[in-house]
C-alpha cells in the first residue's frame, strides 16, 4: 500500500476505506452531500445583537475601569507631588498661628512677676513677634 | 498579501478593524465567521444555544482583546481552538450525554428549492451526530472548513496521522449510518 498521506499531510483518500466497503466514488459523494448540509444549520437571529451588546457592554466596563484607574493614579501623583508642600507649610504654622494659651502661661510663669503681669509680658512679647513676622505696614497703608 | 486574501486574512482584517476602531467593529467579524463557529461549535456541544454560548463568548473575548488574532500566525485556526475550548468548558459544565437522538436544538434554513434536500440534510446532521466528538470535529474541519489534516492538526493538537485516522473512522461511520437510513447520497 501506498503512503496514505501526501506531502502537505492530507490524506490520500480511497486507499483505506475499501475495508469497509466504501468505494472512492461513494465517498467523494458523502463528502459533497457533507458539504451541502453545512449550510443548513444557522445561527439564531437573536445571536447577533447579543454578540454585539455584550461586547459594546464590555468595551465599556473596560473604559470606566481604566478612566478610574487613571484618575486613582492621577491622584496619587499629586499626593506624592504635594508632600514637600505640605511639610513646608507645616514649619510655616508655628510663624502664622495665634500663641497657645498654655505656652503663654509657662511663659508668664518664667518671668517671676507674678502670674497677670508676667502673662501682659508674655502676650506683649508675642504680638510683637508676630508683627516683626508678618512684616511692618507700608506708609502708604497707614496713610490710608 | 495576495490578490485574493485567504479566509484566515479576512479574519486578520476583521480584527485588526476591531483593534482600531474598538468593540463596535465586531459586527464585521460576525459576519464573516458567525455561521462557520456556530456550525463548528455545534457537532461539539451536540445543542446549538450551548454551541451560539461559546461563539458570543469567544467574539467578544476577541473584542476586548482583538490582538489575539491579529497576531495569531493562522487567525481563523486560532478563533477555532477558542470556540473549540470554549465548547468544551461549556461541554464539561453541562456534563450532557454524546448522544443526540434528535435535532430540535437546531435553527436551520430552508430554501424554497432544496424543501426536498431537507430530508438528506437531517439525515447528515444526525448521523454526524452519532460520530464521537473528536471524529465528528475533524469531519468539520476537514469538508466545511476544506483544512488540510496538517492544519486540523494544529487546531486540534494532534498529529497530522491522527487526524486523518479519525477522518477514515469518520466517514466510515458515516458511509454506514446513513446506508442503514436509506439516505440519497447525491450532489449536483
Amino acid at each position: 500500500m501506498s503512503n496514505p498521506f501526501t506531502q502537505d499531510g492530507d490524506f490520500n483518500e480511497g486507499t483505506s476505506f475499501d475495508e469497509a466497503g466504501v468505494s472512492p466514488e461513494f465517498l467523494k459523494l458523502l463528502e459533497a452531500s457533507v458539504l451541502e448540509a453545512g449550510k443548513y444549520v444557522v445561527p439564531s437571529e437573536d445571536l447577533r445583537p447579543h454578540t454585539l451588546e455584550a461586547a459594546r457592554d464590555m468595551d465599556a466596563d473596560r473604559k470606566e475601569t481604566y478612566s478610574l484607574t487613571r484618575m486613582a493614579v492621577a491622584f496619587a501623583v499629586c499626593g506624592f507631588l504635594s508632600l514637600p508642600v505640605f511639610s513646608r507649610m507645616a514649619s510655616w504654622r508655628d510663624r502664622v498661628s495665634a500663641p497657645n494659651s498654655l505656652r503663654m502661661f509657662e511663659a508668664a510663669q518664667k518671668k517671676n512677676i507674678g502670674l497677670d503681669w508676667g502673662l501682659y509680658e508674655a502676650f506683649s512679647e508675642a504680638r510683637e513677634r508676630q508683627a516683626s513676622q508678618f512684616g511692618k505696614p507700608s506708609s502708604k497703608n497707614i496713610r490710608e | 498579501m495576495s490578490a485574493h486574501p485567504t479566509f484566515s486574512d479576512r479574519v486578520r482584517e476583521n480584527a485588526q478593524c476591531i483593534a482600531e476602531s474598538g468593540a463596535a467593529a465586531l459586527s464585521g467579524l460576525y459576519d464573516l465567521t458567525s455561521m462557520r463557529l456556530v456550525r463548528f461549535s455545534v457537532t461539539i456541544t451536540r445543542n446549538q444555544h450551548d454551541a451560539e454560548d461559546a461563539v458570543q463568548a469567544v467574539l467578544v473575548r476577541v473584542a476586548g482583546n482583538p490582538k489575539l488574532l491579529s497576531r495569531a500566525a493562522s487567525p481563523w485556526s486560532y478563533l477555532l481552538q477558542m470556540v473549540r475550548n470554549e465548547s468544551l468548558v461549556i461541554l464539561r459544565k453541562k456534563r450532557r450525554g454524546a448522544t443526540v437522538s434528535d435535532l430540535t436544538d437546531l435553527l436551520t434554513r430552508r430554501n424554497v428549492d432544496e424543501i426536498e434536500k431537507e430530508e438528506a440534510y437531517r439525515a447528515i446532521w444526525l448521523a454526524i451526530r452519532t460520530l464521537p466528538v473528536d471524529q465528528s470535529e475533524v469531519v468539520v474541519l476537514k469538508i466545511w472548513e476544506e483544512m488540510t489534516f496538517l492544519q486540523i492538526s494544529e487546531v486540534l493538537a494532534i498529529p497530522p496521522a491522527t487526524a486523518a485516522s479519525r477522518y477514515r473512522y469518520a466517514m466510515q461511520k458515516l458511509a454506514i449510518e446513513l446506508r442503514a437510513q436509506s439516505v440519497e447520497v447525491t450532489h449536483e
